[in-house]
């Protein structure tokens, strides 16, 4: 699904990702990767398959599209230390990811997290467009992830709850992309004081996005 | 007094019931014992394990506690003697008031305390430090109990272990649950005595063998059946054709509960009770208190409704089965059964709550809400009387309920696995648990039981050096005790009226909620403000109608028993005195087409015209409940798509199975073939979203996932699982894991019917009978209205009207 955003170009993917046409990037958010293995010490043991998984289908997306570059929008790793935690054949996966042009920015899950060749920043900007974790009030043309937006809609009689973007002329939200991320439903209050405006619905479908008309 | 009738089996029962207190104090009041409570007390001194099934209102209670009162004067006082497990909390205060007034009137030397979920820190501590010499418990806090440090000594001085409500617990999860903790009493206190309290059991073997290891056991029967006066409402009104609300009679419910000081009237969902709640208030000339009461209202508002009750404030209650249980309020005097009553059994519940009192007979009205509910309300009176009540499905002990039970006993204290998976084997449910499953719930205990070593280094179970298992960290102790118990629950949202808390709701309702929308809830219409973190913040709404109708909840499935009687009923109906317009739609129906017969399958297909749209119907008279319907109408609809009919949708009631398509099927019999008929169904099922809400219910029970603490709107911090999500990596990358395949196994018997439906397509394998139709039979009518009723929106009602008149119009019926 393709959407105008700032007069640029931007093509929603149905795995949670967004590919920027005008600059030939890809975006994701939240990944956190190794949540599986973050509760650990709380004694639930979760099936620890849920990074090969994400990366797995990080690795699909490039493949599909050849960005030039991929910018991170946070919370890669569920925690500081979830990178040691990663497998063998996880961490050679990851790291071929890192042969692209990376932009990092930083999450509140993994903030302090140090990689060399890797520089993090706290939001970053090109052309006119800022790239965050979390969004800021005063930021015009922001991208930014850290929700998780989900929304439920009744789907031929049956309720359905998928994660989503949301876009209105100032900001999108990017839906997570980790195998194990729930979600935060939009009727939260939270999302009213992020849009000021009545934004748009764009649903995960399992093939295709899915436009989504809500009465607010 | 003890009447002369009884006759002692030895002078020690006799001598101990004439030189007791309780004796006196019987005389006083003017009582007598029944013949079985002495009975039991025989039983119980020839060191017998009883049960004892009888009707409401006999005095089961005390029968059960009777052999502890005659005992007590050799009882120290801070030890514990008799362990009392209710499944309900309210049950449970219901007992200790019911005893404390012998305890205080004769002065026994007793004391008595109840532990549920509810009671204060204070009371639990000085439970552990002093404990009563009867402890009124559930099966959830008696597990809890039993994962302390201390619980061999605690629980070391038990005489009696008395299970209530017997019938309400087996076979069920909690039942799981309780069957393992009742085999680790049988080791810590091998000598005590078991008495299960039960309504009438149909399968009373294995009701004993459930409970009960002894060799010597008993079954003790009161003699006296309780007596039944059941009758279906009188209106002049005819019963609509769909339609779940009674609002037809509602004059008619009305004029029965003035003829009557106290009376109940039960519904099915809570969506009814709200309604018929709503609608009594309109017509309540004479002022009479009525009030509503169900599952999902606050505890403290469900108290005093249950207080005034027992004060005799009240003149009426409309409840769901929240209040079926033996609650014991001797005064009630008429029962009013409003939809279906769904279950014999069930039934005779509800029903004695009238005339608690067992030589009275219990007094009832059935009131059906549309006409195949005329049938089942007049079939059900039928079997209400001959007694025909349903067997109970036993069901294999659950390993999620099995997990969580063997981090329970780590928590108190450190154990053999060899001699653990010998105890969990005397339980019942367990019997016949091998050895490679027992192991491979222990490595999910452990770490998870992955193929992927990945957790080999943390376990939450670890060895010590004598080889026993014991809890690797204490911080997991604690949280075991959070998440005890089997019973998971959807998640629900906390309703507030300024700060008055009004109960819970679910929260896929909250969700499509939107400011200005209201709905009924706690029998008033409240208008929908906003959320925030505690719930949703609602205000009185001036509007008499709800703009959302209400939410659906609590539907209970039909008992296969009853659909038998309801078969039998249809091809005999003659021989009752029907309903004119009742008898004129059978009648028709039997000249159109047929009655369902009871042998065999009745299959009507025929085509219709919607709005220049040619629909063609299949309707299955199969009679096998609403969840084996469902089952076969997903089965029968993924045919006919492989046979290019192009099938549109599907519906299905208790009764019957409808399909429609846009081609005809000719060859009916082909699609209930039972031959390969659940091939492929096996991967369809693995994507359904029953079998990931049944899953979550597994993950949570088996301690793999969190409780979620019900009633607040979820912040971002507080998403910390979601089991479709775990249930989706899983299946893609540990099809085999243990989680799984109970999740599914438990999934095919229980939600899916698929036994039964197998069962049952063998049984009419050549008896599937094929009416080829010109136009909609009359007994389809209210199933082909049953799918526009699904959707409740208020703009749809005008539909139904119309299309009821179509139809009535097309079968000759108008």
């Amino acid at each position: 699904m393709l959407v105008q955003f700032g007069n640029n170009q931007f093509l929603l993917n149905p795995d949670g990702s967004i590919y920027w046409l005008e600059e030939k990037s890809l975006i994701v958010g939240d990944l956190h990767l190794e949540k599986s293995t973050s509760y650990i010490d709380q004694g639930n043991f979760l099936p620890p398959y849920d990074t090969i998984d994400t990366l797995k289908r990080l690795l699909n997306i490039t493949k599909e599209l050849l960005p030039n570059r991929i910018i991170f929008l946070g919370d890669v790793f569920h925690d500081n230390s979830a990178f040691d935690r990663l497998k063998t054949k996880e961490k050679k996966l990851f790291k071929d990811i890192l042969k692209k042009n990376v932009i990092w920015v930083k999450g509140n899950h993994d903030n302090s997290f140090k990689y060399v060749n890797i520089k993090t920043y706290t939001s970053y900007k090109l052309k006119n467009f800022i790239f965050s974790h979390i969004s800021n009030k005063k930021n015009k043309l922001e991208i930014s992830a850290h929700y998780h937006p989900k929304v439920t809609f009744k789907f031929r009689g049956t309720k359905v709850s998928k994660p989503c973007f949301l876009i209105d002329k100032e900001k999108i939200i990017l839906p997570a992309y980790g195998a194990y991320t729930g979600g935060l439903n939009i009727s939260s209050d939270i999302y009213k004081n992020i849009f000021l405006n009545n934004y748009q619905i764009y649903a995960l479908g399992n093939t295709k996005v899915l436009k989504i008309e809500k009465k607010f | 007094m003890i009447q002369e009738k009884h006759k002692y089996k030895n002078n020690i029962i006799k001598d101990k019931i004439q030189s007791h207190k309780i004796n006196k104090w019987f005389k006083k009041k003017g009582w007598s014992f029944y013949d079985y409570q002495i009975k039991a007390l025989q039983a119980i001194n020839q060191n017998k394990d009883i049960l004892i099934t009888s009707p409401t209102g006999s005095g089961k209670t005390l029968a059960g506690l009777l052999p502890t009162i005659l005992e007590s004067e050799k009882f120290k006082k801070t030890n514990l003697y008799t362990i009392f497990i209710s499944p309900l909390k309210s049950l449970s205060y219901d007992i200790e008031r019911n005893l404390l007034i012998p305890i205080n009137e004769c002065d026994l030397n007793l004391t008595i305390s109840v532990r549920t979920g509810d009671t204060t820190a204070y009371t639990k501590t000085k439970q552990i430090e002093k404990p009563p010499n009867i402890l009124v418990t559930t099966p959830e806090s008696f597990a809890l109990l039993m994962s302390y440090k201390n619980a061999e000594e605690y629980f070391s001085n038990t005489k009696y272990l008395i299970i209530d409500e017997l019938h309400n617990i087996i076979h069920s999860k909690r039942g799981d649950l309780l069957a393992l903790n009742i085999a680790r009493l049988n080791e810590i206190a091998p000598n005590h005595n078991k008495i299960a309290l039960s309504a009438t059991l149909k399968d009373i073997k294995t009701g004993l063998a459930y409970f009960s290891n002894k060799k010597k056991s008993e079954v003790i029967k009161s003699l006296k059946n309780k007596k039944f006066s059941v009758s279906i409402i009188k209106t002049t009104k005819n019963i609509p054709w769909s339609g779940y609300m009674a609002t037809y009679a509602i004059k008619n419910i009305y004029n029965n509960i003035l003829k009557h000081k106290y009376s109940i009237i039960f519904v099915n969902t809570r969506a009814q009770a709200e309604v018929l709640f709503q609608s009594l208030w309109k017509i309540n000339k004479d002022k009479l208190n009525i009030a509503v009461h169900h599952g999902s209202l606050e505890k403290k508002l469900r108290i005093k409704i249950e207080e005034k009750m027992f004060k005799g404030l009240l003149n009426c209650i409309v409840a769901t089965s929240s209040l079926e249980l033996g609650i014991d309020w001797g005064n009630i005097s008429l029962i009013i059964q409003v939809g279906a009553p769904k279950g014999i059994s069930r039934m005779i519940q509800r029903i004695g709550r009238s005339n608690h009192k067992i030589n009275l007979p219990s007094k009832a009205i059935l009131v059906p809400t549309n006409k195949f509910e005329y049938l089942e309300c007049e079939a059900a009176k039928k079997a209400i009387y001959e007694n025909d009540i349903e067997e109970i499905k036993i069901k294999k002990g659950s390993l999620d309920v099995l997990a969580q039970h063997i981090f329970g006993v780590a928590c108190s204290k450190p154990f053999n696995k060899d001699l653990l998976f010998k105890n969990i084997k005397t339980s019942f449910p367990y019997k016949n648990l091998d050895i490679i499953t027992f192991n491979k719930v222990l490595e999910f205990v452990k770490n998870g039981g992955y193929s992927l070593k990945h957790y080999k280094e943390f376990n939450k179970i670890k060895k010590n050096i004598k080889g026993n298992y014991e809890v690797s960290d204490k911080r997991l102790i604690h949280k075991y005790r959070m998440n005890i118990g089997t019973i998971v629950e959807s998640d629900l949202i906390n309703v507030y009226l300024k700060n008055k808390k009004l109960g819970k709701i679910e929260e896929y309702f909250v969700q499509n909620l939107v400011r200005g929308d209201t709905f009924l809830f706690a029998g008033e219409v409240l208008e929908y403000l906003e959320n925030n973190v505690k719930g949703i913040s609602v205000k009185k709404s001036k509007n008499k109608y709800p703009k959302i109708p209400s939410y659906v909840g609590g539907r209970l499935p039909l008992s296969t028993k009853l659909s038998r009687h309801v078969i039998e009923l249809i091809n005999n109906y003659k021989n009752f005195n029907m309903p004119t317009r009742i008898e004129e739609w059978l009648q028709k129906q039997e000249e159109y087409s047929m009655l369902p017969p009871s042998e065999g399958l009745l299959i009507e297909t025929f085509t219709r015209n919607n709005f220049g749209f040619r629909k063609n119907y299949l309707v299955a008279y199969t009679f096998q409940g609403r969840s084996a319907n469902q089952t076969l109408g997903l089965v029968v609809l993924n045919k006919m798509l492989k046979l290019h009919l192009k099938p549109i949708a599907f519906t299905a009631t208790d009764y019957a199975l409808v399909v429609w398509s846009e081609i005809k099927c000719n060859d009916v019999e082909k699609l209930f073939d039972n031959r390969n008929f659940f091939q492929g169904f096996n991967q369809w099922l693995e994507n359904t979203s029953l079998i990931r809400k049944h899953f979550k219910d597994v993950a949570v029970i088996s301690g793999l996932i969190d409780k979620n603490y019900p009633g607040y709107i979820k912040t971002h911090k507080q998403i910390k699982f979601n089991s479709d999500l775990i249930y989706e990596v899983l299946k893609k990358y540990e099809r085999n894991h243990i989680l799984l395949k109970s999740t599914k196994l438990e999934a095919i018997d229980d939600l899916l019917d698929y036994n039964k439906i197998k069962n049952y397509l063998l049984a009419i394998k050549n008896n599937i009978i094929h009416k080829n139709l010109k136009r909609v039979s009359p007994m389809s009518i209210p199933l082909l209205l049953e799918f526009n009723i699904e959707k409740v929106k208020e703009d749809n009602l005008i539909d139904i009207i119309e299309e009821e008149n179509n139809l009535l119009l097309e079968a000759n019926l108008h």
